[in-house]
């Protein structure tokens, strides 16, 4: 079996760099143009965003709405980093990237201890508020620190994310998650989510791993906000509202809760359905996105509730026996 | 012999009622208890205060002469007191295996770091849990069971699975509340003949919750009685059943 699965990493692995290879190739080739690779890259970042949310919501069972602020964190903070080092080295993203998920890690520390003690309807209440006033403060973040650019958008950041940054960090954070959830720290997160008493009576403390979940989680976000705010070089509150926490709540739920291999489709799709459909689409009838979109999510729910992958995996990502 | 657990003057109210009054009781090493007293005798609150579910109004709680009394349920557990509950609480959705290894993760010693680079760690971590939880598998006759998701089993099993994921850290004191419920006769043979068999082979000492008097009688050699949040009478079961206050709190006047 573990001979068999380790192939099937190889495998993986392999197709993973021939995937990239390609698609960095069609790039440098022209053929894709800026447009589609700035789609390809998105859906590469709501994977990342998203994979965090799983953890937290699909692994830890911590049902969180406030994602989108720790997005948001770690994509003022790379921004602010990367402007005020200047230039456009990759040396500067790698350290705004760093930032913003370590700020991102930290505010979700200090927030989780205090509100984590809320089981789920609670606790999504209380990150929708935490999520309500982070955007609250962006609204107004040019009062205290004017390049933020408050309501009216922070601009001027250089464009240093692309496919070449996006691939393999969107690679390592499924690599990373996949180390997490197959472990003891793994079996006692989940354990959390199960049964928070049993956890305790078995030695697990359930206040200590819903922390760790909550924190590694939005370090994800914010990395995947560190990418976004270099992909589009400009960033604005509206960007990081609640209904952006609502759209990766999406695709982790659409994917399957607990399920890496659905998150990575289900982003990639979710992505790749919403521009695909402005394209199919003639001008006319573009405002029906809107109404196509959520109906297909109502439909595909009544038909598959328990998401596209419904708890299993792509073998390579399986644990080993 | 020395004693394992003592509890002194126990009490908790929750408001107005008092679940449990002036509870004092000690149980020696290797002793095999039971706890019975009628419906709302206070029983499970015991457990749960043993077991730091609940925080107690007053009194102490004492393991092997140390205070345990307010501490959380998973330090408590980390000291050597393992619990079953009244209605199964197995983790439905990992499976068998994993619903053993769990329990021995406290004795872990990878952190995050190594958990994520497959560190030396972790690989020694895993091993250990992985071989310990088998051995309680097999000797529990669940090793066939292992990938199984734990809602899967039947009741029977997934009681088995229960106590072999209390005792894969090897406690001291192994608390079992009401293990016998919703068993058929012949079951309940079979888990009277589990509880001598882990009580010898880990050493262990037991208290255990029972209705059924044939488990009380058959396997504990001492009970304590409760009734409206007070020990009533203990000692010998065949004592305790000719305990005219025993038969009272059971049948009235």
């Amino acid at each position: 079996m573990s001979a068999k699965q380790g192939r099937a990493g190889v495998i993986a692995l392999l197709t993973a760099l021939v995937a990239f290879t390609a698609v960095e190739a069609l790039i440098l080739a022209g053929a894709l143009n800026l447009y589609w690779q700035q789609i390809i890259c998105l859906a590469g970042i709501v994977t990342i965003s998203a994979l965090g949310l799983n953890l937290i919501y699909g692994y830890t069972g911590q049902f969180s709405l406030g994602h989108a602020a720790f997005y948001g964190i770690g994509a003022y903070t790379a921004a602010l980093v990367t402007r005020s080092i200047g230039g456009r080295s990759p040396v500067g993203l790698l350290l705004g990237l760093a930032a913003g998920a370590l700020l991102a890690g930290l505010t979700a520390l200090l927030i989780g201890l205090p509100i984590l003690r809320l089981k789920s309807d609670y606790l999504g209440i209380a990150t929708l508020g935490f999520g309500i006033i982070v955007k609250v403060l962006l609204d107004n973040s040019d009062a205290v620190i004017p390049a933020m650019g408050g309501s009216r958008g922070m601009s001027a950041i250089p464009k240093l994310t692309s496919f070449v940054w996006v691939f393999p960090l969107a690679l390592l954070a499924v690599v990373v998650l996949r180390n997490i959830v197959y472990s003891g720290i793994g079996r006692a997160l989940k354990s959390v989510r199960e049964d928070e008493l049993a956890a305790e009576a078995v030695g697990i403390d359930s206040t200590r791993y819903k922390t760790l979940g909550f924190v590694i989680g939005c370090m994800f976000a914010g990395v995947a906000g560190g990418l976004y705010a270099h992909l589009f070089t400009f960033l604005h509150p509206s960007n990081f509202d609640f209904l952006k926490s609502i759209d990766v709540l999406l695709v982790v739920v659409l994917g399957g809760l607990g399920s890496i291999s659905g998150t990575i489709v289900a982003a990639v799709a979710w992505t790749f359905l919403l521009e695909g459909l402005r394209i199919v689409l003639p001008p006319a009838v573009q405002d029906w996105r809107w109404v196509i979109y959520p109906l297909l999510l109502i439909i595909f729910m009544l038909v598959r509730p328990g998401g596209i992958f419904a708890g299993t995996e792509f073998r390579f990502l399986r644990p080993r026996k | 012999m020395s004693v394992v657990l003592e509890t002194r003057s126990l009490t908790k109210s929750f408001g107005g009622l008092v679940a449990v009054h002036d509870f004092t009781m000690s149980i020696a090493e290797h002793e095999l208890v039971g706890l019975i007293g009628p419906n709302g005798a206070g029983k499970t609150t015991v457990f749960n205060l043993i077991t730091g579910m609940y925080v107690p109004s007053a009194g102490e709680i004492l393991l092997n002469g140390r205070g345990i009394g307010g501490m959380k349920p998973h330090r408590i557990y980390q000291r050597g007191i393992a619990r079953t509950f009244q209605n199964i609480r197995l983790f439905k959705e990992l499976s068998v295996l994993d619903n053993v290894r769990v329990a021995h993760h406290h004795r872990g010693e990878a952190g995050l770091a190594s958990t994520i680079l497959r560190g030396p760690r972790f690989r020694r971590d895993e091993q250990q849990a992985t071989e310990r939880a088998m051995e309680l598998l097999a000797m529990l006759g669940l090793e066939g069971r292992r990938d199984e998701l734990a809602r899967n089993l039947p009741y029977g099993e997934q009681r088995r699975v229960e106590i072999a994921r209390a005792l894969v850290s090897e406690p001291k004191l192994l608390l079992l509340d009401e293990p016998a419920a919703g068993m058929n006769p012949f079951e309940v043979g079979n888990l009277m003949e589990l509880i001598r068999f882990v009580k010898q082979r880990f050493k262990l000492t037991v208290l255990l919750i029972e209705h059924q008097m044939k488990v009380v009688m058959g396997v504990c050699e001492r009970v304590i009685v409760m009734d409206f949040g007070e020990v009533i009478a203990q000692g010998a079961p065949e004592a305790i059943r000719q305990d005219p206050k025993v038969i009272e709190a059971y049948l009235g006047k």
